[in-house]
């Protein structure tokens, strides 16, 4: 029988503005500001020019006096620009995590829950679709939270008061570009305007306007170095602030790869997985196994492997991310008196990674000066080597980690692993999921296998989700409470460039309905919508797909996590 | 947490242990009393009865969170392992009497020994279709076999045109066409040795030109051979549920009839 079929205008980028209440007037004044100004409006593209750049990716929002803009560990797809007023930024500790108040973006509701599980309702389109115009278009991603402070802080966590930003400034763009939670927490200082601008808009206004993109990118390295990466880090954070205060003035900050390395990695996977190349294509080098150890590495986004030569090729003994350290086998030889240690090991950036590289001689001296930093050296140390040992003696012991490491796994922080000496291929968990989501599954059990591991297309929730790099309404975010990654089926206009963006072919493009009728084009094409597994985060009691497995063969785990899951196998196994 | 399973397993099997322990102690207790055990006994059968069908119901609705149904396996399993003896504290360690009793105790011993049988299947066959690999779903084997059958009559019909052809159609007709027809519930070691040599045979009759064909109407007929085992194996996996639910739905409608015959004739 053949699907009714309805026919509606293709959605566009802008067809939701971040902030529908943009006026003419508005966007003539944003365009006034002095960082505006500078810009050359002829340099952007006809598709895409400043004004609709600045009507539809920014929004104008008043704070009052110590009201909350953005909160230390949320994540963040935006950036702002301080149009009038004040703010003041406060870092992690600053602020008592209970009146930073968290809160449940998606409440999770048992009695909803129960309905759609015995009633699932049809899909329906949004009314902005099915409308003429998008004039009552929702807000889309609006970072916007009614949380007011009564006690603020006088004096910071580095002891003096906080750091106050004024008109001007920019600020959020570390969490907008690396794609991670907000890194302090800003509040309104009296009255305040501020512009913010969502990631879709700040890329394009980067790659439109050079003098915008230095002077973001300078700002970006700048707070990279002066946040709190050494103060979290073990081997740093006994130093003290005096300690940690000489080795940021050494530091310095350099970024390896590329941003957008998802479309480069998916064309040479196939490439890589056919020769089996002795080295690793497309992963810069950062530093050499035998090269002269010079500098200690501290990472601050991102992931690189560390691999050891055998044979003619490499075998990675473990990878590195944010607040790991690497160059410490060559710290750890210059303290016991080798003045010219070597690596040791090769370290490569996989896709993109942002390391504070500091001199090794000066962190020896300071290191030497901490009893506790020493401690903590010699037993890591300890550590890594043994690991090395591992990887050069057993090769094939650490097959989970390669193959890890070469799909690029470890990115997820909810891998879907499935144990295949236990899983009964029932299908429970696939009709679990479609329970969980109106009757639509988010996954196919199908995909790569390793180890008697199936590792299904299902999403992955990336630390690094490469996914929302292009989308052009920003419908696809993190969640702010857990970070799960999610599309907003409202905003997303089925353009599939996050479907093309994701290295690992985890999300599907899924033609749109109405109460059962097939939405297409004045062209008769369907129109599309984003489908990906959401972690269930709206749901009571987790993940359908683990709910559901009877066999405790299907688990949800960050990569760490995965290279247990083997020694949990019976003997016989 | 990740935990290793026999931790689990040994827990389980011990508080099983001391269940069913604890169930013969007090009933010898009462015995030596005088006192009937065929009451209380009765009602904790029904009552695991119902628990054990629940889990079925459970497996229906997993959007709702009433624990996993891992979890509810466990219980299911153990569960189901504690009916084992208490049914007999139930009757007293005779067999039965009557041709009801006996139906309702055959129906039991039924559905424990295909739950059983089950248990073994789930934890052992997965071993094996793992080995197999070349991971398929069910439901697609039928249509990935079409697929196969359909690229091995291309490959044949592109090679009649030459003077050798001829051998390798009648291989097809003969011999790959009905074995690419369907998929097969069967898993032959010998079906394996038997393909090899008569693709061998038709490479030596069919030439050096051919050979390339000939290879890839072995591989299409490999690939074949292993999605019949998959169909062979996940199909019991999947079969055996069919006789262990309606055997379960007659023991608990039989149990059911029972109470009630039961708190009819109560004296």
């Amino acid at each position: 029988m053949a699907q009714d079929v309805r026919e509606i205008s293709r959605p566009q980028r802008w067809a939701v503005p971040f902030d529908a209440e943009m006026t003419d007037a508005d966007v003539a004044r944003v365009i006034g500001l002095p960082l505006f100004a500078r810009m050359d409006a002829k340099k952007f593209p006809a598709r895409m020019p400043l004004d609709g750049i600045v009507r539809n990716d920014c929004a104008l929002r008043s704070y009052s006096d110590r009201q909350l803009v953005v909160r230390q560990g949320d994540y963040g797809s935006s950036a702002f620009l301080i149009v009038s007023g004040e703010v003041k930024v406060y870092l992690e500790g600053d602020i008592p995590e209970e009146e930073l108040g968290h809160d449940h973006e998606h409440p999770k509701n048992l009695l909803t829950q129960v309905w759609r599980n015995l009633f699932p309702p049809p899909e329906r389109a949004p009314k902005h679709l099915l409308a003429v115009s998008s004039g009552d278009a929702t807000v889309a991603g609006s970072s916007t939270v009614n949380v007011f402070f009564q006690d603020l802080p006088a004096v910071g966590k580095r002891g003096g008061p906080p750091p106050v930003m004024g008109p001007g400034t920019v600020f959020g763009e570390m969490s907008a570009l690396g794609r991670t939670p907000r890194s302090a927490t800003v509040v309104a200082t009296g009255s305040c305007e501020l512009l913010e601008i969502r990631w879709q808009g700040l890329r394009d206004l980067r790659s439109s306007d050079k003098g915008f993109k230095e002077y973001v990118d300078g700002i970006y390295r700048e707070r990279s170095l002066t946040s709190d990466h050494f103060q979290t880090s073990p081997l740093f954070a006994p130093l003290g602030e005096t300690g940690i205060e000489v080795l940021r003035h050494a530091a310095i900050f350099e970024s390896h790869g590329s941003f957008e390395w998802s479309g480069q990695y998916k064309k040479g996977r196939q490439e890589r997985r056919q020769k089996r190349t002795a080295a690793p294509s497309n992963e810069p080098e950062i530093c050499g196994q035998t090269q002269a150890a010079e500098s200690v590495y501290l990472v601050r986004a991102g992931f690189a492997r560390v691999s050891h030569r055998v044979g003619v090729g490499e075998v990675t003994s473990r990878y590195i991310s944010r607040g790991d350290l690497f160059g410490i086998e060559a710290l750890h030889a210059y303290i016991k008196g080798n003045r010219a240690p070597v690596y040791g090991s090769t370290l490569r950036a996989l896709g993109y990674i942002d390391v504070i590289k500091l001199p090794l001689a000066l962190v020896a001296r300071a290191v030497e000066g901490s009893s506790a930093a020493a401690a903590w050296l010699g037993q890591g140390n300890t550590e890594l080597l043994r690991e090395q040992d591992r990887a050069h003696l057993a090769p094939l012991k650490g097959e989970m980690m390669e193959f890890g490491t070469e799909s690029r796994v470890y990115n997820g922080t909810s891998i879907m692993a499935i144990d295949l000496e236990r899983c009964t291929r029932c299908d429970d968990c696939v009709r679990g999921c479609s329970t969980a989501h109106n009757g639509q599954p988010r996954f196919v059990r199908h995909g790569e296998v390793n180890q008697g591991f199936l590792f299904p297309n299902a999403c992955m929730h990336c630390q690094d989700p490469v996914c929302m790099i292009g989308c052009p309404t920003g419908a696809i975010s993190r969640t702010k409470d857990g970070g799960q990654v999610v599309v907003n089926d409202q905003t997303c206009i089925g353009c599939s460039t996050c479907a093309n963006s994701c290295p690992y072919d985890n999300i599907r493009m899924v033609e749109r309905s109405h109460y059962g009728e097939k939405l297409v084009d004045q062209k008769g094409n369907a129109v599309l919508r984003a489908s990906k597994c959401d972690l269930c985060y709206d749901q009571v009691g987790g993940p359908a797909c683990v709910r559901a497995c009877p066999h405790d063969a299907l688990h949800r785990v960050d990569f760490p996590d995965l290279l247990t899951l083997t020694e949990r196998r019976d003997p016989q196994s | 947490m990740i935990v290793a399973f026999w931790p689990r397993r040994l827990l389980a099997l011990s508080l099983a242990a001391v269940a069913v322990a604890g169930a013969v102690a007090f009933a010898r207790m009462r015995a030596a009393q005088l006192e009937d055990n065929a009451f209380w006994s009765g009602w904790t059968l029904l009552a695991i009865f119902v628990v054990l069908a629940v889990y079925n119901l459970r497996k229906r609705v997993s959007n709702l969170p009433l624990g996993t149904s891992a979890t509810w396996l466990q219980w299911h399993i153990y569960l189901g392992l504690i009916a084992i003896a208490l049914i007999h504290v139930h009757i007293g360690w005779h067999l039965p009497s009557g041709s009801f009793s006996w139906l309702l105790y055959g129906l039991f011993w039924a559905v424990s020994l295909t739950g059983v049988l089950g248990l073994i299947l789930t934890r052992t066959l997965p071993h094996l279709l793992t080995a197999v690999g070349n991971e398929v779903i069910f439901e697609r084997i039928g249509e990935r076999v079409v697929d196969l059958h359909d690229e091995a009559a291309g490959i044949v019909q592109g090679v009649l045109g030459r003077p050798e052809g001829q051998v390798l159609a009648g291989f097809f007709i003969d011999r790959l066409d009905p074995f690419l027809r369907r998929p097969r519930w069967a898993w032959q070691e010998s079906r394996e040795r038997w393909l090899t040599s008569q693709c061998a045979n038709v490479a030596r009759l069919a030439g050096p030109d051919l050979a390339d064909a000939v290879a890839d109407l072995e591989e299409i007929a490999h690939e074949k051979l292993l999605l019949d085992r998959h169909y062979f194996l996940q199909g019991i996996l999947k079969g055996w549920l069919f006789v262990h639910i309606p055997l379960a739905t007659m023991a608990l409608t039989a149990a059911v009839y029972h109470t009630g015959m039961v708190l009819w004739f109560r004296p």
